[in-house]
Order: C-alpha cells, then structure tokens, then sequence
C-alpha cells in the first residue's frame, strides 16, 4: 500500500489538531494496546486503553494521531491485504467511531471537514454492513457522511447529495443485477446536468470480484475496501 | 473408458472414483426463461416453467446437472418475507422481516408443504425427477441456518447480535433464531430429497472466511453445520459463498460430500487440506466471465481442471449462486466443452 493511501485518516486529524507529544515509548504502548483490544474486538477494552490514556496525561490531540489514526490505518491496510474478515474489520469500525467520538469531543469544536458523501446500499439490496463499514471509514477521515442505509432508490441518492450539497454518492451492492439501479443513479445525475459537480462510487462483492465492472454502470471509481475508499474518495474531490 | 451418464460421472467423482470425465456444472438459473420466451417474474411463478426450463437448458448445453430450485432467496418467503423481481437477476429480499429480539420470539417454524412458493419448487423437483432421475444429478438448496438469519434480518442486525449483544441476549435470541432455522431447513432440504433431489446444496453466506475469522467459524458456525448436515437425510454440499480455504480442514468430518469454492480459492491448496476427503467443485469466477470470450472460458476451465489434478474429487462449476444473464451461450458451451477436451 503507497504511503499516501495509508496516511489519509492522520493527515485529516493533522490540519485541525496539533500532536503536542512525540511517539514515545508510552504512547506507542498505548497504540500496540489499543491495537490488541480491536483485533480482539473488545469494545469496552478498547475504551479502557483511551480512558487511560487520557487520565494519564497523554494530550488528546496526541492519542488521536499516534493512537487512534495509526491504528485505525494498520486495520485499513490489513483489509487491503485481505489480512481480516468482514466481522472483524465490521467491529473495528464500530469502536473506532465511538472511540473517535470519545476523543473529538475533548477537542474545541472544528468546522473544517474533508467534503461531504452520501453512501447507501442500492435499492434491492439489504446487505448494508459494508457501506456501513465505509461510512464509519469516511467519516474518521474527517468527511461528512449522510448515511442512507440499505434498499435505498436510486433517486433518493441524488435527492440526498443536492439537499446535503454532497460531492461524491458512494453506492454499494452485493448483487450483480441491482447495479442497473447504480446505473439509475448516474442516469439521474445526467438528466440533471450534475455529473461534474457529483462523482459517483460503488463498491461491494460483484465490483471486487471484477475490477472492471464499474465502468459498464458509469460509475467514476470503485472502491474496493474501506481504506481504498478513503484514498478514491480524496481523489475525486481534489480533482474537482 | 465407456461414455458414463452424468449421474454416474457425478457419483463416481464425488466418491473419488475415477470418471471418464470431469463433470460441468454450469449454475444457470436464468438462461431458461429466455428459453420459454417469457421474462423472469413469469418463468418463477411455476415451478414447472424452471423444470422445463431446466431440461432445455441441458439439452441445448449437455451439462452434467440440473437444478430444482429457481433462485436463493425462495426461502425467506417461508417466513413472510416479500421478494422483488428483476427483469435482468433473480429476485432479491423485499422487506426484513425481523425488526426486534422480540419477534424472533414469536417466530415458529414454517411448513414447507403450507408455502406456495415452496410447494413450486417442489413440483419442480418432482417433474425433473420424472424425467431424468437416475440418469442426471438433480441438485436442491437452502440457505444454511446460520445464514438465513441474516436474510431475514439483515447482515448487520445479525453481525450486531453476534459480535455486541449483551452475552445473555445474544445466547437467547440466537439460540431461538437457530433453533428455528434448523429446523426449517432440516424440513425444507428433506422435503426437496423426498420430491427427487439427489443433492442438497447448504448456501451459507455468512460462514466464509470473508466474514468470520477462524475462532468465530469454529465457535458460531461449525457447531450449526454439525447439527444441520445429520439431520438432511441425504447428499449435502457446502458452499460459503466466499473463500474457505482457512477454515477447509474443519468441514472434512461435518459429514458433507463437498463444498463449492469461490475464485479467490486455490484449487490446489484445498485439494491438499482436504485429501479425498472432500469433493471440490468450483470455481470460475461469475462475474468476470461477463466478460470472457468462449477462449478465455476454454482456458480459465481448463486451469481449473489442471489445479485439481486429478478427475476426481472435482466437478467444474462458478462460484455461486448462479451464472449471470449477460454470460452468452458461447462462453457457457466453452465451459460444457473444456473438460471434454481435457481428457483424464
């Protein structure tokens, strides 16, 4: 994995948080901790290594940087290499976002965010934990995520990224032939005279078992994991 | 070697004997309702539609198999479930049907022979078994009870049961729903052995090593494929409907016949964990053959074929559930073809 892919959720943190400590010895103790606790999927113990943590002194700033994203990035590109499952990198994602809720509220209040995506399972569909996993991903990388949830028509995509002002629609589906609703989705942006100014993503099994697919339901990108998400995401709104 | 039928093909790989050929199954749920000339919702609404349908199909492709149930999602509608049409894919969940711990309680267990649906399948079955029992591999399926769950309540809502429940919720809910679904299945799968079929075919999507870790399949899932497969009085094949290499070695004494790989399998890995122990079958992949010439097919199937290197233990196939519409006749007859050209 480059570099660049890896280091999107930090470089996020870093615009808006200062790291007022160094990666010490304690602090990499908390991050191999925190690390143990998620790939154990221990909510409770992972909350525990951050309470800690705090109460020990180390700045918030500081656990979100060399704590929370550096962790948050080796899980992201151990799904990459298909090195965890789905369960697991499903309950890592969960803990991050109540860990990351945890720390930012110790934080002053930002209004910088990296853009804003609606993401959903396409109508038909009702397997939902992978845009789940994806949005949860998005959002730690400082995006505003309108999370649409499972079976969700095609127009309701679009009507949601023109109400939220959102640039990207991420669009995700297990199954091979609710893609024509994907294709729906890029059909409407076109009627509507928005495919410059909203990019459409899709992701899920039939995308990942071909990495060509995305193309014939004119999609722009595809995403193949959570992390990839992140990077494809970035991509796109820096190219508008 | 003397031109065996299909169902002695099949027999003879599947109890590692050696066949005159590699048998093919090519999963081809769909292509029949084209050749009826009526679109899907129709071909589905009777269960002698996708018989016939069936029959065509094999005449017209000379595959070793055919398949009794019309797509993977009949089973929810035991339960209550809505299913949606597609004019270009088989029919997916309309609704959940499980919202709270609490209706799992009041959940009981559906008959097979009360839900028309189901009753469709089974004439099905039973006017395939009229034509080519003995002679072809007529295949049944349900969805695994450690699966169907999720189908009727959604992947997440099970993942969350499984992985964050309270313990003692988790134990009770979950103990319900498979209690449940066990015995639904049980029912289901011995109902479509009783109408012809030879083989049972367990879906079971959420028991991959793409969704759960090793520890998690041996502590949630094994114990439900070793309660499941004793009580099919029949042939049952497992199929993870995702990689299974890493937890293979677990399913050779379940009592199973085989199991259905997916493409990130590698075929010659599993044939060594699982010895002749377990028959393989598999694994082209489904959806990039959208867009393989009939070449690539020849090729892809004969790599498959060379992987296993044997003809036993082995039948030719895509990973499920089905072979998509968009695959053309041409790509499938490839497929059919490669391991008469690739002798044993």
């Amino acid at each position: 994995m480059d570099k660049g892919r890896s280091q999107r959720i930090t470089s996020f943190y870093q615009k808006t948080i200062s790291d007022d400590g160094r990666p010490d010895q304690q602090v990499a103790a908390y991050h191999e901790r925190f690390f143990d606790t998620l790939a154990n999927m221990d909510a409770s113990g992972a909350r525990h290594v951050i309470d800690e943590a705090i109460e020990a002194g180390i700045p918030p700033g500081t656990i979100i940087l060399e704590v929370f994203c550096s962790v948050m990035e080796r899980f992201g590109e151990m799904q990459a290499n298909q090195e965890i499952t789905l369960s697991e990198i499903y309950a890592i994602a969960k803990i991050g976002q109540a860990t990351i809720d945890q720390l930012m509220a110790l934080l002053p209040a930002s209004t910088h965010k990296s853009g804003t995506v609606v993401i959903g399972t396409i109508v038909g569909d009702f397997h939902g934990m992978g845009a789940k996993i994806v949005g949860i991903f998005l959002r730690m990388a400082g995006f505003e995520v309108h999370e649409l949830g499972i079976n969700v028509p095609s127009t309701t995509f679009v009507d949601t990224a023109i109400e939220k002002k959102a640039s990207i629609i991420c669009a995700s589906t297990l199954l091979l032939h609710t893609m024509d609703q994907i294709r729906t989705i890029h059909d409407i942006l076109d009627e509507r005279k928005l495919t410059n100014s909203i990019k459409l993503v899709v992701g899920g099994a039939p995308f990942n078992f071909d990495s060509e697919l995305y193309k014939t339901v004119n999609a722009d990108a595809t995403a193949i994991n959570a992390s990839d998400a992140i990077e494809v995401v970035s991509r796109l709104m820096e190219a508008m | 070697m003397n031109e065996m039928t299909s169902l002695e093909r099949v027999l003879a790989t599947m109890t590692h004997k050696q066949p005159d050929r590699v048998p093919v199954f090519p999963i081809l749920l769909l292509h029949g309702a084209a050749e009826l000339g009526m679109g899907l919702e129709q071909y589905f609404s009777k269960g002698a539609h996708w018989a016939e349908g069936q029959l065509k199909l094999r005449d017209k492709f000379g595959h070793d198999c055919v398949v009794g149930v019309p797509h993977v999602v009949q089973d929810i509608t035991a339960f209550g479930a809505e299913v949606m049409y597609w004019k270009q894919g088989p029919p997916s969940p309309g609704r959940m049907v499980i919202h709270s711990w609490k209706d799992v309680n009041q959940m009981t267990v559906p008959d097979p022979y009360a839900v028309p649906e189901l009753v469709e399948t089974l004439k099905a079955i039973e006017l395939l078994a009229k034509e080519v029992k003995g002679e072809v591999p007529i295949i049944g399926a349900a969805i695994a009870p450690f699966s169907l769950p999720s189908m009727l309540m959604g992947t997440e809502r099970w993942m969350d049961l499984l992985l964050f429940e309270e313990p003692a919720v988790r134990k009770e809910v979950m103990g319900r729903m498979l209690e449940i679904t066990l015995d639904f299945c049980a029912a289901w799968s011995n109902a479509q052995l009783a109408a012809g079929a030879d083989v049972i075919v367990l879906a079971d999507g959420m028991a991959s090593a793409a969704v759960l870790t090793r520890r998690q399949f041996i502590d949630l899932a094994l114990p439900v494929v070793k309660a499941i497969v004793p009580r099919i009085k029949g042939n049952v094949v497992h199929e993870g409907v995702g990689h299974l290499y890493p937890m293979l070695d677990l399913l050779v004494d379940t009592g199973i016949l085989g199991v259905i790989l997916s493409h990130l399998d590698d075929i010659a890995v599993c044939r060594k964990i699982v010895g002749d122990k377990l028959a393989l079958i598999g694994n082209l992949n489904n959806i990039e053959m959208l867009r393989w010439s009939p070449e690539k097919m020849a090729q892809k199937s004969r790599e498959a074929i060379k992987d296993n290197a044997s003809c036993t233990g082995f039948v030719l196939s895509a990973q499920g559930p089905e072979i998509p519409l968009g695959v053309s006749d041409e790509v499938i007859r490839a497929m059919v073809q490669a391991p008469r050209d690739w002798p044993c």
